[in-house]
């Protein structure tokens, strides 16, 4: 076996060359603390077994950190899933991700998460000036800072010639699309019978349609690529939500997740999706004034923004390769359980 | 019925308070007449934290859906606003009587985008007291009639304990409409 080759054995192991059962153990740094722990077993090999998201970040780091203690880290080259790559690498370096209605919320944390694991970021908004503008602008500025180049599109996904716009500004600044990252949503909080048909409409337009529009405008970038789709979802495509007509336009996407896994499957492009618990947005001030006991849901039960986003990360990392057309749960268990004792604030 | 318990002064005092932490503005920059839009920068998300700080604090349900959105469902889709997102002749002239002299900036024909910028400080705390005066007569618990402050901003029953329940914030809109409609038939 060749010095630094790695192996993909295990995805919380890593062989490293060394002292026979030598043990080290090695929580990664930065943005990857808690997400990830692995356990090191030194074998008397030249193998680097290493399977995961995070395999170029976690051998960077060990690599400091045996440098460090004088220990040595044979070959300089890594990548996960069993190729070779430059160590110093960011696993998404070189790659592009546009992520649909990203100047806020769950959207700003995808693109951030992103931007760190090295991958170039066009940030998408509605708005026309506002916090919206502003909040676009400083992502942009944020995801720069480590690095990484972004650029701002202002479209609105629900009209098709918006997106075709959006796709053709994506082309001319990085000439590439790696993913798509469908978070875009807006709609009305209100009982389904009382929706006028503008906000019927409105509702389909952005919710169903405009993720269909981008699909279809992303499709010659993504066919180059081999790139992923991640459709963003919420329980409320399975389950009931006082006053949210947003839920069926969910439970259709999840439905068009499965189909596109097949029919683009083809032509190399996966398509999942991530449907979330109860995050707090600014799209949760809205719930909340539906939802009027969620206050007293333990706190315990929110979902971080950070948290959808590192599962969007792990299906567009190598590591997530084998997942097709599925929509992934992140509620920390919310709709898993029957029964809850009384909530307390 | 129009109460008595909690001062106009508190109410206004209190949704002065909401704005200024709402928007993160300075104290003293809020003037009755300001329009939370137009003067002081606020976005139609920043209403949904203002309104949330007032429930909390008087223990009320301020309205949900707008005015528009309301007629809108009473007299027929497009009787507030036209197919081209334009305020109505009938919409003004509802929303004239509803804003007083607040509302002089409203004309048939603009964009609706641009109503809701006749909101100004005064009208949201109308709409505190308006809610406030739903108050019942006698405590729905109980039966005692009994209210009583507490913290000078909500309303309890002396007898029971139990907190006052008003009528919610869009349901009062809609009586209004039904009852203005009722009197000058605009729509
Ligand atoms: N928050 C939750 O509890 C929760 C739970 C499960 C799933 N989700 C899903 O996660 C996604 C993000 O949610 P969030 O809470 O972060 O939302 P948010 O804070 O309301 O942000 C929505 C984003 O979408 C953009 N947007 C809205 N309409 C658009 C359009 N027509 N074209 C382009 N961009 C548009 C907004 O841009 P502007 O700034 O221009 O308005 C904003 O950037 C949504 O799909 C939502 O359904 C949320
Ligand atoms: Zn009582």
């Amino acid at each position: 076996m060749r010095a630094g080759r790695i192996e993909s054995v295990s995805p919380s192991i890593l062989l490293l060359p060394g002292k026979k059962g030598c043990r080290e153990s090695l929580r990664p740094a930065g943005n990857l603390q808690g997400s990830l722990k692995v356990r090191v077993v030194v074998v008397d090999s030249d193998v680097i077994s290493l399977n995961g998201i995070f395999a170029g970040a976690i051998l960077h780091r060990l690599q400091i950190m045996r440098a460090r203690r004088g220990l040595g880290l044979a070959g300089g080259r890594v990548e996960s899933a069993g190729r070779l790559k430059d160590m110093d690498k960011l696993p998404f370096e070189n790659r592009t991700a546009l992520i649909t209605g990203s100047s806020r919320g769950i959207g700003r944390s995808i693109a951030l998460s992103f931007a760190r694991h090295g991958a170039d970021i066009v940030v998408n908004h509605h708005r026309q000036g506002g916090s919206s503008e502003a909040g676009a602008k400083q992502l942009c500025d944020e995801v720069r800072a480590l690095g990484r180049r972004a650029f701002v599109v202002r479209a609105d996904i629900s009209v098709k010639d918006s997106v075709k716009g959006l796709f053709e500004e994506t082309k001319r600044e990085f000439d590439r699309l790696d993913f798509l990252i469908l978070n875009a949503a807006r709609a009305p909080f209100k009982p389904i019978e009382r929706l006028l048909e503008r906000e019927l409409r409105q509702l389909v337009e952005t919710n169903y349609l405009g993720n269909i529009f981008c699909i279809q405008a992303a499709l010659p970038l993504l066919e180059k690529t081999q790139g992923k789709i991640v459709f963003i979802s919420s329980l409320g495509s399975r389950f009931y939500n006082p006053a949210y007509p947003l839920g069926s336009m969910k439970a259709a996407m999840e439905s068009v997740v499965r189909d596109t896994a097949e029919s683009l499957g083809g032509r190399g492009i996966s398509v999942n999706g991530v449907c979330a618990g109860i995050v707090k947005t600014d799209s949760f001030k809205v719930l909340r004034q539906y939802m009027e006991e969620i206050d007293r849901m333990p706190e315990g039960l929110f979902v971080e923004p950070e948290e959808v986003a590192d599962v969007v990360m792990f299906l567009c990392s190598p590591a997530g390769r084998g997942i097709r057309g599925q929509t992934l749960v992140v509620d920390r268990g919310l709709s898993n359980s029957l029964y809850r004792s009384v909530a307390v604030k | 019925m129009k109460q008595s318990i909690i001062p106009e002064e508190k109410v206004v005092e209190e949704v002065n308070k909401a704005i200024v932490e709402g928007l993160d503005i300075k104290e003293g920059s809020v003037a009755p007449d300001s329009s939370l839009i137009r003067d002081l920068g606020a976005e139609s998300l920043d209403f949904l934290d203002i309104n949330y700080r007032l429930e909390q604090t008087f223990g009320i349900k301020l309205a949900r859906h707008s005015i528009l959105e309301h007629m809108e469902e009473m007299f027929g889709e497009e009787s507030a606003i036209d197919e081209n997102g334009r305020l109505t002749e009938k919409a003004a002239a509802m929303l004239r009587r509803r804003f007083g002299d607040g509302g002089a900036s409203l004309e048939p024909g603009m964009d609706i985008d641009e109503v809701p910028a006749i909101v100004t400080v005064r009208s949201i705390v109308d709409g505190v007291l308006h809610v406030l005066d739903s108050l019942p007569d006698k405590c729905t618990s109980c039966g005692a009639s009994a209210w009583t402050p507490e913290d000078g901003s909500r309303i309890k029953c002396g007898s029971c304990g139990e907190y006052a329940v008003f009528t919610n914030g869009d349901d009062l809109v809609r009586e209004w409409l039904q009852e203005m409609q009722e009197e000058e038939k605009i729509f």
